[in-house]
């Protein structure tokens, strides 16, 4: 009876472990030693999210192909044009090498001035393949939460100082059209089972991160 | 006709010599300008430049004002608490004798309030206001890169990436 009970736990423990190590195995599809990429520890499944005018882009957008994902604003005049101008050179760097480019995807966390047609043009204007997308901002904080992206709301007050506050939080009136945003500029990319996998630190070089998108 | 021919030489050379030699009386020279192309959605565009100081005293910019938009500022981008920061200059100081470079991710002019963005092959009259009261004025081209060569495959090691899924139709 005794040993029964022994033999039974020791089934269940063992069985528990294998599956603990299939589940393990399917979560973390190898990925190659990246050069300039800092792969995650692990990887990091998103949450279920929805962004566009008709919540049209869920989690399915990040299924069966590698994506690239960048956050950032239309009013910003220096680091996001570098970024995707950036991009685009990577995509011909791939092109060259007869490889897919992972797809590029900009995500506005400025909803109270850009929409999602805007978006579009934007990234369009970049390279045909780039999307350009908001929502709103619970939404898209959800994806910050994941990526670890930090971004915040900033503008010059009357003493000539910057303030920085949440995104959601009140500005002066007279600040409402031309506030900054600080943003992390990390490019991160996504696995085909849509999962976070690594991230690429500015300075940003179309050179390197094409040297490990090659290795996909 | 040979005369047309002549004068639109001579035409195209102070209008080309013109963005470059625009400072060519003060002491500060502006190279190798441009205005970075934005889609006709955007709200603002940047600037970037090479400001060249001739002379042997600090040069201090304090203002900038361009053509077709509302305002300008001076502003710099650095990386701050894991963000990109962007912030306005009151103003940027060149110091004697020395160049400062304008660049993505650095210095740089900012335009916002655009009467309409300013489109590739254009050219945007820009003007530096100096400490010392004097006014620079040059016109910056609107490019969408500033690479002069093609793009730089030299580092690339072509061996080692696989052709043999190349389209080739």
């Amino acid at each position: 009876m005794k040993k029964s009970k022994v033999i039974i736990a020791a089934a269940i423990f063992s069985l528990s472990a294998l599956g603990a190590m299939v589940a393990n195995n399917m979560q973390q599809p190898s990925l190659p030693a990246f050069t300039t990429a800092y792969t995650q520890p692990e990887q990091i499944t998103l949450p279920e999210f929805a962004l566009g005018d008709a919540q049209e882009y869920t989690n399915a957008l990040f299924t069966d192909k590698w994506s690239l994902l960048f956050f950032g604003y239309a009013s910003c005049p220096d680091v996001c044009p570098t970024e995707l101008y950036n991009l685009n050179n990577v995509a011909k760097i791939m092109a060259d090498a007869g490889k897919a480019m992972p797809q590029v995807v900009f995500i506005s966390v400025d909803p109270q001035r850009d929409n999602n047609d805007m978006l579009t043009s934007y990234a369009h204007f970049y390279n045909d393949d780039f999307m350009g997308m908001t929502g709103s901002t619970s939404e898209i904080d959800k994806l910050v939460a994941s990526f670890g992206v930090i971004y915040q709301k900033t503008f010059l007050a009357n003493n000539g100082k910057y303030i920085s506050v949440p995104y959601s939080a009140p500005i002066p009136e007279d600040q409402r059209e031309s506030y900054l945003i600080n943003h992390s500029s990390r490019l991160y990319l996504v696995n085909p089972q849509g999962q976070y996998v690594a991230a690429f630190a500015p300075p940003h070089s179309a050179n390197k991160i094409a040297e490990d998108l090659l290795k996909l | 006709m040979q005369k047309s021919i002549i004068t639109t030489l001579i035409a195209t050379a102070i209008f080309s010599a013109a963005p470059t030699f625009a400072a060519a009386k003060t002491n500060m020279m502006v190279m190798d300008a441009w205005v970075r192309a934005a889609p006709p959605s955007a709200k603002v565009q940047a600037a970037f430049f090479t400001v060249m100081n001739h002379s042997n005293k600090p040069m201090v910019i304090t203002d900038v004002e361009a053509q077709g938009f509302e305002r300008s500022e001076l502003h710099l981008s650095s990386k701050r608490d894991g963000m990109m920061v962007m912030e306005k200059q009151q103003q940027i100081t060149i110091p004697a004798n020395a160049i400062l470079k304008f660049k993505p991710g650095s210095y740089h002019v900012m335009f916002f309030e655009p009467t309409k963005i300013a489109a590739p092959g254009e050219l945007v009259t820009v003007s530096f206001t100096l400490l010392s009261g004097e006014k620079v004025t040059t016109k910056m081209p609107v490019k969408r890169d500033n690479n002069k060569a093609k793009m730089d495959h030299s580092k690339m090691d072509h061996n080692k990436i696989d052709h043999s899924n190349m389209k080739h139709n």
